[in-house]
């Protein structure tokens, strides 16, 4: 349900891009969406082809980049990714549990194609 | 026609997040620390207001932002207290967002406040990612909804600056191994600070606000 903001705000992103770059249609968006956003790909799509209908973006193909939840220990430096569940942000080589988050928070369009 | 790629680079929900930042500018300087309440629906937010205010007595008074689909049920509840409430009606978002607050945040005596509560749209999922502009998160578990929720919300566990396991008055009734909730909590969030508490009969109460005030006193 919360994706549909989201969906709504890529939206925006690739008709503005579009109206600047004088785009006839856009064919891909290229989005990064990390792991520990909630955000379902899926679900983004779904809105999204019904947001579409009757613009510019109308038959998209909305290509996903999925970004891992990665964690960095504060005691010694082990770059991880945590195991799914139950989801734990110990450090699996030494158990410290005070880690800086690396990745997994992404969401962002990257780039997309349009036709001219 | 032509095919052609061009690069956009840009964070979805900027918009969000510059509205949080004007609101977290219209607060800055007036003394007010502002939280963002979230829980599941029926977890007792709107009462750990209430009885939070009544422990304030006359020493910090509060002001809130109440978040529903429909109605003003809360804010007549809280208007009763004379606690100076706005009511945002969502209609079918799932979590308030930043312009919505900004939208409403200067009806609020805001010279006269030392705390504000926005509560939230009661849900455990989508308010997670979505900053308000606030000082601190604050995610509200009641023992009822049994000992697992943390393990399976881990989102919004993990960005809560304080967690508060409510309606523990219902642990003679209930099988609920609230240990296994606060490891949950500290396996994602080890520096959360976790609050027991009854809403109803204000055990546990004390501790939490004394933890209000204290990050009142930081922010200041």
């Amino acid at each position: 349900m919360h994706e549909v903001t989201v969906t709504q705000d890529i939206l925006e992103k690739a008709l503005d891009a579009a109206k600047v770059n004088n785009a006839k249609a856009i064919t891909k968006i290229r989005i990064k969406v990390g792991d520990f956003t909630g955000f379902d790909p899926g679900c983004i799509s779904f809105y999204f082809e019904l947001m579409a209908k009757d613009t510019i973006a109308e038959g998209a193909v909305l290509e996903f980049e999925k970004i891992p939840l990665s964690l960095n220990c504060s005691a010694c430096d082990l770059t991880f990714t945590p195991e799914d569940f139950p989801l734990s942000f110990a450090c699996p080589a030494c158990g410290n549990t005070r880690n800086r988050l690396v990745s997994g928070k992404e969401l962002s369009v990257e780039d997309m194609e349009i036709d001219v | 026609m032509a095919k052609k790629k061009i690069p956009i680079k840009e964070k979805v929900r900027k918009g969000n997040e510059e509205y949080a930042k004007e609101n977290c500018r219209i607060l800055a300087g007036k003394d007010i620390l502002c939280i963002n309440l979230m829980s599941s629906p029926g977890a007792g937010k709107t009462t750990l207001i209430e009885v939070t205010r009544e422990f304030f007595g006359d020493d910090y008074r509060i002001a809130v932002i109440e978040g529903d689909l429909a109605g003003n049920i809360d804010e007549k509840r809280l208007m009763k207290s004379g606690i100076p409430v706005v009511q945002i009606n969502t209609v079918s978002m799932c979590h308030l967002n930043a312009y919505m607050v900004n939208e409403v945040l200067e009806d609020l005596p805001l010279d006269d406040a030392d705390f504000i509560f926005i509560e939230n749209i009661g849900n455990l999922v989508c308010p997670a990612g979505v900053p308000l502009g606030e000082d601190v998160r604050v995610v509200i578990l009641a023992i009822t909804e049994g000992d697992d929720k943390p393990a399976k919300y881990p989102v919004i566990f993990h960005d809560a600056d304080a967690v508060v396991i409510n309606k523990i008055d219902f642990l003679r009734f209930m099988d609920v191994d609230v240990a296994s909730i606060e490891e949950q909590i500290k396996a994602i969030n080890p520096d959360a600070s976790i609050f027991k508490v009854s809403a109803i009969n204000g055990d546990g109460i004390g501790e939490w606000a004394d933890w209000l005030a204290m990050k009142k006193k930081e922010k200041a």
